[in-house]
């Protein structure tokens, strides 16, 4: 086992150069030279020429393109990754101060499509055909056909403006910092990311549920006198959700993807947010930033599905 | 469209099983017997006509500022009022939905495309072939086009085609995985067998075997591919990173519905686009469903 995850784990090291390469191929594709930004065309003069070729020199502009690439992923792996041209900050601090409220966002609302999911994709699968069943299809499918962005203006158009009941925007209130306020900011943001990521999860515990009911296992648990309820929680539901939380941990990124928009609507001060932020302004530091953490983030959790694959079910056997 | 599709059903089904009725005609049938499906069918067709004929709904030009105009509530003459620079909602509505519907089919075709070539090759070759292309699909399909569109719109600028092809790129693996998993199987049957016995290639298995065994299976996908396309699309340029204003499309509608007051004192500008992507996605899922049922009836989900 350790062979295959050390395996994996090198299989990612290289899909993480690969994905380096692209996205240092995608910032020297991208418009405008540094250096001619730095001086705009109607401040040049005569000496203007040498100036634009020692600063090139000064930055390692001059040199081959892969001794450039080395040096920038150089200084990535060590922790810089350069400073924001929109507020001067160190891009490393920028994203570490975000991480926080996104993680809280993310968490409670993988936890919330996780407690909607499973009985809702359990009722399904053990009624299926039946009216429970189609119900939960609606359900579910209404949650992966909504824009959860529209859901979102849905919630604060009701909630915040007509109602008054919720903040439509940020993490708290400032300069009012209680339990209660910041539970009220984060009912809504939760809720529809929660929500919108339950659609597809129902699905799949739906599916996986059916899968098992017709193992033999469930007609030795019948045949011995396991009553109904015990066949579904105690055996059919420990083995469905194998493949599940597999799911799960896949599905982290989109969550992310998710929150990204979420955090839009909401102002929630979080990864997402600055990434738009940084994007609206062009603020190439920050935006490979945060592809590079991005990209860190979905191999570790494509780590972490082989990882609980291996770990949950002994039936695995690796190579 | 349905009955084109179902023909192609009964070309790869006709000898694998003799039937009183044809395949063709059982798919049909099926399809037919799903009611949602048909709902889908009927709506769909609603939203293609109204955006197709445009012109002839709606007089305005949904990119014509007016600004003595400005922020009516609907009325009968604008019949979903009018936005912050005069232009009429309804007339944007429908042209949005041009937009919104071509990103949805491109991106589909694209990622089907790509994701039945290469699920073809992989089921056919196997080997280290099969396990490589099994691995970027793994790859692609774990960063979402959402993200990858940021990185992407931020560097080089957003645009339709930019977003199109992103999406394709990024959603292959859907159609991908479903084609080798058909090829595994069609690779251990006796035709195919002894089509490679007597040296054909790759290629000709590809297009006289694997593309008509797979048609029914690629067209599902296809179909649920467009229903992600338009959601895809509506989020991207939701946020900017997709269809440029002034050129409307249902995502970009809601883009000025992240201000407090547009979300409180203009509904007429958001709840509608908002309604038609739902509406929208909901039917194309129905019909894929539909398609699953009639065209590929041993998995009854």
């Amino acid at each position: 086992m350790a062979a295959y995850l050390v395996r994996r784990a090198l299989i990612s090291v290289l899909v993480l150069v690969l994905i380096s390469i692209g996205i240092f191929w995608l910032f020297r594709l991208a418009p405008g030279d540094p250096v001619e930004m730095m001086l705009p065309p109607q401040n040049r003069g005569p000496g203007s020429e040498v100036f634009i070729a020692a600063k090139r020199a000064e930055l390692g502009l001059d040199k081959p393109i892969w001794v450039q690439y080395f040096t920038w992923l150089g200084n990535a792996v060590s922790g810089d990754l350069g400073f924001s041209m929109d507020s001067g900050r160190s891009v490393g601090d920028l994203l570490g101060e975000r991480v926080g409220p996104t993680v809280y966002l993310m968490g409670l609302s993988l936890l919330l499509s996780v407690l909607i999911a499973v009985p809702l994709g359990l009722l399904a699968a053990v009624r299926k055909g039946k009216l429970a069943d189609y119900a939960a299809s609606v359900v579910s499918l209404g949650a992966v056909c909504t824009p959860p962005f529209f859901l979102g203006i849905l919630g604060i158009y009701i909630f915040s403006l007509k109602l008054g009941l919720l903040p439509s925007a940020g993490m708290s209130t400032p300069g009012e910092y209680s339990v209660g306020d910041s539970l009220s900011h984060l009912v809504m943001p939760l809720v529809i990311l929660g929500f919108a990521g339950s659609g597809a999860l129902t699905r799949y515990v739906r599916s996986s549920v059916i899968a098992e009911l017709h193992s033999d296992y469930v007609r030795t648990a019948e045949a011995k006198g396991v009553s109904a309820t015990g066949v579904v929680t105690k055996h059919v539901l420990r083995n469905a959700l194998i493949p599940v939380i597999t799911i799960i941990a896949l599905s982290l990124p989109g969550l992310l993807a998710g929150a990204v928009v979420i955090e839009t609507v909401f102002a929630w001060p979080g990864m997402g947010q600055l990434a738009i932020a940084a994007f609206n302004g062009r603020d190439y530091p920050v935006i490979i930033g945060f592809a590079l953490f991005f990209s860190i983030m979905v191999l570790v959790s494509n780590l972490i599905a082989d990882l609980l694959y291996t770990l949950v079910d002994p039936r695995v056997s690796l190579r | 469209m349905t009955e084109s599709m179902a023909a192609g059903a009964a070309e790869l089904s006709a000898e694998a099983r003799p039937a009183l009725r044809s395949p063709g005609k059982m798919a049909l049938r099926r399809f037919l017997r799903h009611k949602l499906a048909i709902a889908g069918v009927v709506v769909l067709l609603l939203v293609i006509v109204t955006t197709v004929f445009a012109p002839l709904l709606t007089s305005f030009d949904p990119t014509r500022v007016d600004l003595s105009q400005v922020r009516q509530p609907p009325s009968g003459e604008h019949l979903l009022g009018t936005d912050g620079s005069g232009r009429d909602v309804f007339a944007r509505l429908l042209y949005a939905g041009r937009v919104s519907l071509l990103v949805g089919v491109f991106s589909a075709l694209l990622a089907v495309g790509i994701g039945t070539i290469l699920g073809a090759i992989a089921g056919i070759l196997g080997g280290w072939v099969d396990s490589l292309v099994m691995r970027a699909a793994d790859v692609f399909l774990s960063f979402p086009v959402l993200v990858v569109m940021i990185v992407i719109a931020g560097i080089l600028g957003p645009s339709v085609t930019t977003m199109v092809i992103a999406i394709g790129v990024f959603t292959w693996p859907g159609a991908g995985r479903v084609v080798r998993g058909v090829t595994l199987s069609l690779r251990e049957r006796e035709f195919v067998q002894a089509a490679q016995a007597f040296g054909a290639r790759t290629r000709w298995l590809v297009v006289h075997h694997v593309l008509p065994a797979v048609l029914g299976q690629v067209v599902v996908v296809a179909t649920l591919a467009v229903a992600t396309g338009i959601l895809l699309e509506a989020s991207l340029s939701f946020l900017g990173l997709g269809v440029q204003p002034p050129q409307p499309s249902w995502g970009n509608m809601l883009t000025d519905a992240q201000r407090l007051t547009v979300i409180s004192q203009m509904p007429w500008l958001w709840i509608p686009p908002g309604v038609a992507v739902a509406i929208t996605v909901l039917s194309v899922n129905f019909v894929g469903d539909g398609l699953r049922d009639a065209l590929d009836p041993r998995e009854t989900s």
